[in-house]
């Protein structure tokens, strides 16, 4: 009647559809409303600085806010905060946290020497704030002109459906307009640790497993989003991949796009994910605390 | 040996039974694969038709033309198919109608018949027993029911429901082509018993699964996630606008089907441009849908076609007529019984699209009697048949093997014979007598070719 490969296939198929009923029952998170009433860009006279200007402006005239721009050497626009190198980062923390900014815009150069290089570094300011920020961050890489283009569209990096994945999503949800996708990737850390974890098992891992795991973890995130987007005419996808993240950042055709990550794996340390988002992004990075 | 003066010697048309029955008995024994057999018994019988001089080769275009439209539908809405379904809107329904049910078992297992019913209607068995042997499988694990009574009810409801339309089957494509049937024939005809099998097959279940189906669920109180109100239907739709759109389609293309012959196009038509609005408007990836056609059935039916046209120029399938109508004697209500009755028990042996192949030219040749009826009696019969044993159907083998590998629950040919095997029995009688009464009163639709 039906040969072994036929019923095999529509097992693997009914498989996938068990899987897929599974995840709509899973605990349901929601998107917080988020708002800033003021949006720090901070400029620095590199080629990001106009990105960050006309980014910081248009999200917040999006958001309804206040925008005040700062420098952060003598050759930016306006009084440097410091001539204290070192003291930078820890002076963009207090200024943000005296004047109530809940939002900051800057640039964190692009440079594919360094990745090159494999250095972890991203630049003692990007790290500080990275580790230390109260606030969502955007760090721009590389000069983008068309910056309603940018906004018309978001990327949200994340692994999990946890608080700061759900404040990440509900900024991306604020601050653009168009279609959203959902990208679960890990870190390069996690990955190895998960492959590591299934060589020792009976059962190996496979990269398939890893890929539904992740989209397990994020379904209730994604169902929470496309539920907004029900309302809002707008569209959300998501997209599981069996692979580090940075594999997936560098792909050709990953564009250069508005991303946001989840920031912390701790109080006070930088979660991998985030870093590894702003290490290889093209496109602005927006680091929700 | 050689064919001579149109007329083609017993040996030459035992040597093309032969063939023909070795690669049903292959197909049927799943020794290699059904598409590779049907090929290799075509290849076997163009080659000896053609040095036999039975027919010239150009007759092979012949064969495959005159049901070219089946691998239009076929193709058309695999893609509609694959497109809607992947906007989340069969799984939306299955969901929403299974939250309606409150979890209460018994009303569960009334609304997976009936939805069962509906899909296969309008999707074919396999899409339709891919969403909802998955559903079965996950309420009844969360609501902690034996899931045999819910599986067995959708695998023989399914049957029913390929009953129903001209394009819920492949068989009844086939018939409906050969027969010259409108949709709206098919619905004519058929829709009043496809509700009758529908209703035995709910309850022939409902009395041998009894004891399985309780009032109400054991599921745990204080275990939220365990309830179906929990169910969001709403989480596999992505994009709401091609969900609409989805569904626009998929609505569009029924009515499609049904004006189809006053609007003088085939159904192969609306399929195509079914599946091509849906392509159009979904934004899916062309290429990687088109991967989903199941091409190996495609190139199954090709194959076929070329087997039992080359067979049909032998003259031995309108022989096999002749011997029937000397059977029959001019009764066309022992002929609907005997049609309806062979067909079934056939198709609950072997494939039911080469048995439905094999019935198309011998109806098309009886001379003597009135062979419009007596296509109602192969349609109903080759659906029917599914349900007489576990490999008669699709849905039965979807059923079985699922139930196994995902709750390690065993329903072996006992066990199915006694439910299907009864069903079937009452099924197949009741659907001669209701082609005699249909035909009596005059309501069966004739045949146009």
């Amino acid at each position: 009647m039906s040969s072994r490969r036929d019923i095999d296939h529509a097992l693997d198929e009914i498989d996938e559809n068990i899987h897929l009923f599974e995840r709509t029952l899973r605990t349901r998170v929601e998107i917080p409303e988020v708002q800033a009433a003021r949006v720090l860009a901070l400029l620095d006279g590199s080629n990001q600085q106009d990105t960050v200007r006309a980014l910081a402006e248009s999200i917040a005239a999006r958001l309804g806010a206040e925008c005040r721009i700062h420098s952060l050497s003598a050759g930016g626009e306006g009084a440097p905060l410091t001539d204290d190198r070192d003291r930078l980062p820890f002076e963009i923390l207090e200024l943000v946290e005296r004047e109530d900014f809940g939002l900051v815009v800057l640039p964190t150069p692009f440079l594919e020497d360094y990745l090159s290089l494999g250095a972890a570094s991203l630049g003692v300011v990007a790290d500080v704030l990275l580790a230390r920020s109260p606030v969502p961050m955007i760090h721009v890489r590389e000069p983008i002109e068309d910056i309603g283009a940018l906004l018309e569209r978001g990327v949200l990096i994340t692994v999990d459906a946890g608080a700061e994945a759900c404040r990440a999503a509900g900024w991306m949800w604020r601050l653009t307009e168009g279609p959203l996708q959902v990208l679960v990737a890990m870190s390069s850390a996690e990955h190895h640790a998960v492959l590591e974890f299934g060589r020792t098992a009976a059962d190996p891992v496979t990269e398939e497993d890893i890929g539904r795991r992740l989209g397990d973890e994020v379904s209730p995130l994604l169902a929470a989003l496309q539920a907004l987007a029900r309302g809002a005419d707008r569209v959300v996808e998501g997209h599981a991949y069996p692979e580090e993240l940075r594999e997936v950042l560098r792909r050709e055709d990953f564009p250069v796009c508005f991303c946001a990550v989840p920031g912390r794996e701790s109080p006070d340390q930088t979660g991998p994910l985030a870093r590894e988002s702003v290490r290889y992004c093209r496109g602005p990075v927006l680091v929700v605390p | 040996m050689i064919a001579t003066g149109g007329e083609v010697s017993p040996v030459l048309m035992a040597v093309f039974a032969l063939v023909m029955v070795a690669t049903y008995v292959v197909i049927a024994t799943e020794k290699v694969h059904k598409t590779l057999a049907a090929a290799t018994g075509a290849l076997v019988v163009l080659v000896v038709g053609v040095w036999a001089n039975v027919f010239p080769y150009s007759d092979l275009y012949q064969f495959v033309a005159k049901d070219l439209n089946v691998l239009g539908v076929i193709i058309g809405t695999s893609v509609l198919v694959e497109v809607v379904g992947s906007s989340g809107l069969f799984h939306f329904v299955a969901i929403r109608i299974v939250k309606w049910t409150g979890g209460r078992p018994r009303t569960l297992f009334t609304a997976l018949v009936l939805l069962t019913f509906v899909f296969v209607t309008f999707l074919t068995i396999v899409p339709a027993m891919l969403v909802l042997s998955s559903l079965v499988l996950v309420v009844t694990r969360t609501l902690e029911l034996d899931p045999r009574p819910y599986m067995m009810g959708i695998a023989l409801a399914a049957n029913a429901g390929a009953c129903t339309t001209l394009a819920s089957g492949l068989p009844n494509l086939m018939i409906g082509t050969a027969a010259g049937f409108s949709y709206v024939d098919f619905l004519v005809a058929t829709l009043p018993f496809s509700f009758l099998a529908l209703a035995l097959s709910w309850l022939v279940v409902r009395f041998m699964y009894g004891s399985l189906l309780p009032e109400t669920a054991t599921s745990q109180p204080g275990a939220p996630t365990h309830r179906v109100s929990d169910f969001d239907e709403w989480a596999l739709v992505s994009d709401v606008r091609v969900f609409r759109r989805s569904a626009i389609i998929l609505g569009l293309t029924v009515v499609g089907f049904m004006i189809a012959r006053p609007l003088r196009l085939g159904l192969d038509f609306v399929a195509v441009a079914g599946g091509t609005a849906a392509l159009f408007l979904s934004g899916l990836d062309v290429e990687k849908t088109f991967r989903k056609v199941n091409w190996a059935v495609v190139l199954f039916f090709v194959a076929l076609f070329t087997l039992i046209g080359a067979v049909e120029e032998t003259g031995l399938l309108h022989e096999i007529a002749g011997r029937l109508e000397g059977i029959i004697d001019g009764s066309l209500h022992l002929g609907l019984g005997l049609f309806c009755l062979v067909t079934g028990v056939l198709s609950g042996i072997v494939d039911n699209i080469p048995v439905a192949a094999t019935m198309v030219p011998i109806v098309r040749g009886l001379e003597t009697l009135d062979a419009g009826p007596l296509w109602w009696a192969v349609a109903l019969g080759a659906n029917l048949g599914g349900s007489l044993t576990p490999i008669g159907s699709i849905a039965g083998v979807i059923a079985i093997h699922a139930l196994k590998k995902e709750a390690n629950v065993r329903v072996g040919w006992g066990e199915f014979l006694k439910v299907g095997g009864t069903l079937f029995a009452v099924q197949v009688v009741a659907a001669i007598a209701y082609l005699i009464v249909m035909e009596s009163l005059g309501l069966l639709p004739g045949a146009a070719s």
